[in-house]
């Protein structure tokens, strides 16, 4: 069972590698002007810094959930962005800003007194896959309602959304047994993990087709 | 107590979470394609349904502009030309008493009779009388009937089923006129034979000539570049028909236009 997780985890690891090939420009980097972009190539470099860190920390300190605290609200700023700059019209679109405030302060409540930072962050974690899914289901809402793309299959945000929609379903599935599972025997945990590793595989090959047709409009 | 069966179940709903989800996207996206679809060709009909809207006001005014023409011309014009008719030849006896030649007075007479026949033909031309009163088919042979130094023949079938609205036989015969009058104008014939058959689905008129005939590229090349109204007129009026009008160059050249019954306007 290890090796295969091993397998899965470098393979997933890789993957993150993948929209930011599709995403380099002829002018290189951090030159472009597509401000949706730059935020999915930022998404990206916190993600592998993450999973970086959470090897530095497993080697040195055997808990990395302090990084896992700030990767929550640092990806929950992000995906607010990134919905406020796709809701062109969208009357609540406002709301985003409150509710990313609140999460902020909710998230550090929980970093240093509720569940505090050497445990897992399961609450707000399962917050931002839930708001993700809710995000991510009104834009389907939206382009569905509103009928002005000739064909989604060739729409970037569209793939970038079903990434979202995939990768946050998934993990908000692993999330809400993974406090239990891991109350049982933590080693079980080896089982579920997985899900979350494939769920970030598919994630980033839908989001590399996502940047690549982003970048081709 | 967590045991490993329950973790692999859990582990394979999960999965089959994601599976699902993957295909809920893209159920989404073939559903909104073919809504897409959908809405472009209710757009295009609303265009085309618009379009035709306005080709039949445009017609419907220009037979009615003719109509008034024809009106004015055989209520107004015809009687003072029949009046000053009979004026010069009530009066020819007195006018040769007076010293007037009355070669000069019957040849004034042979052109006010011209002039009268030319009004009544432009008359019917404009507002053909005979079509609202005895239909398509008989309209037709009575225009074929007047051609004259061309060997004409004729056959109707279903005529029943041709009997259908006023506008689809005014189209059909106007479109019928055009057709021969630019036959005889440009091409030399000596043989033409025009049938008509109606069914339940169509009304098929085909026209047979023995002259050099065109294609279908070239008529339409013509149309383009024509400054006349007359081919932009045939254009039109098979437009709002929904009709089909094809040319046949060859031996036997052939035009057949074909006007479906269901969808005329």
């Amino acid at each position: 069972m290890l090796i295969w997780y091993e397998v899965i985890y470098w393979i997933s690891f890789s993957s993150y590698l993948l929209p930011i090939i599709v995403f380099i420009p002829k002018k290189g980097i951090f030159k472009t002007e597509d401000n949706l972009s730059s935020v999915l190539l930022f998404y990206q470099i916190i993600c592998i810094s993450t999973e970086l860190f959470n090897i530095f920390y497993m080697q040195f300190f055997r808990n990395n959930n302090p990084v896992i605290h700030i990767y929550t609200i640092v990806i929950f700023v992000l995906v607010s962005f990134f919905y406020f700059k796709i809701f062109k019209n969208f009357n609540y679109k406002k709301l985003l800003f409150p509710m990313t405030i609140f999460f902020i302060i909710y998230s550090f409540y929980e970093f240093f007194n509720n569940q505090g930072y050497l445990n897992v962050n399961t609450k707000p974690y399962l917050i931002l896959t839930i708001y993700t899914i809710i995000l991510s289901s009104i834009y389907f809402y939206k382009v569905y309602s509103e009928m002005k793309i000739a064909n989604l299959f060739q729409d970037g945000l569209f793939w970038v959304n079903s990434a979202f929609l995939i990768y946050f379903s998934s993990t908000f599935y692993v999330s809400l047994f993974e406090d239990y599972i891991r109350s049982e025997d933590s080693n079980l945990l080896y089982y579920t993990w997985p899900i979350q590793l494939v769920s970030t595989i598919i994630f980033n090959v839908i989001l590399s087709r996502g940047i690549w047709l982003m970048r081709k409009q | 107590m967590v045991n490993e069966k329950t973790i692999i179940l859990t582990v394979l709903a999960g999965s089959l979470f994601i599976v699902v989800i993957i295909i809920f996207i893209f159920v989404v996206g073939i559903n909104y394609r073919k809504k897409v679809i959908e809405r472009e060709s209710d757009y295009q009909l609303q265009i085309k349904n618009k379009e035709l809207e306005m080709l039949k006001r445009v017609i419907d005014t220009q037979e009615t502009e003719r109509q008034k023409i024809a009106s004015n011309l055989h209520d107004e014009i015809n009687p003072l030309l029949v009046s000053i008719k009979h004026v010069l030849t009530s009066q020819s006896k007195e006018l040769t008493a007076m010293g007037i030649d009355s070669t000069r007075i019957s040849n004034q007479n042979e052109v006010i009779n011209s002039v009268i026949e030319n009004i009544q033909s432009s008359t019917r031309d404009l507002s053909p009388r005979i079509l609202y009163t005895f239909g398509l088919p008989r309209a037709i042979k009575s225009f074929l009937n007047d051609i004259e130094g061309v060997d004409v023949s004729y056959d109707f079938i279903g005529e029943s089923f041709i009997e259908k609205t006023e506008t689809i036989n005014l189209n059909i015969y106007r479109i019928t006129l055009e057709l021969i009058n630019n036959i005889r104008k440009y091409e030399q014939i000596k043989k033409l034979h025009v049938s008509l058959v109606g069914s339940e689905k169509s009304v098929v008129l085909r026209i047979v000539h023995d002259g050099e005939g065109i294609t279908n590229e070239v008529f339409h090349d013509y149309a383009a570049h024509s400054k006349g109204i007359g081919l932009n007129s045939i254009l039109s009026r098979v437009k709002l028909l929904e009709a089909t009008l094809d040319f046949t160059k060859g031996k036997d050249s052939e035009i057949v236009l074909e006007v479906p019954l269901f969808h005329a306007r």
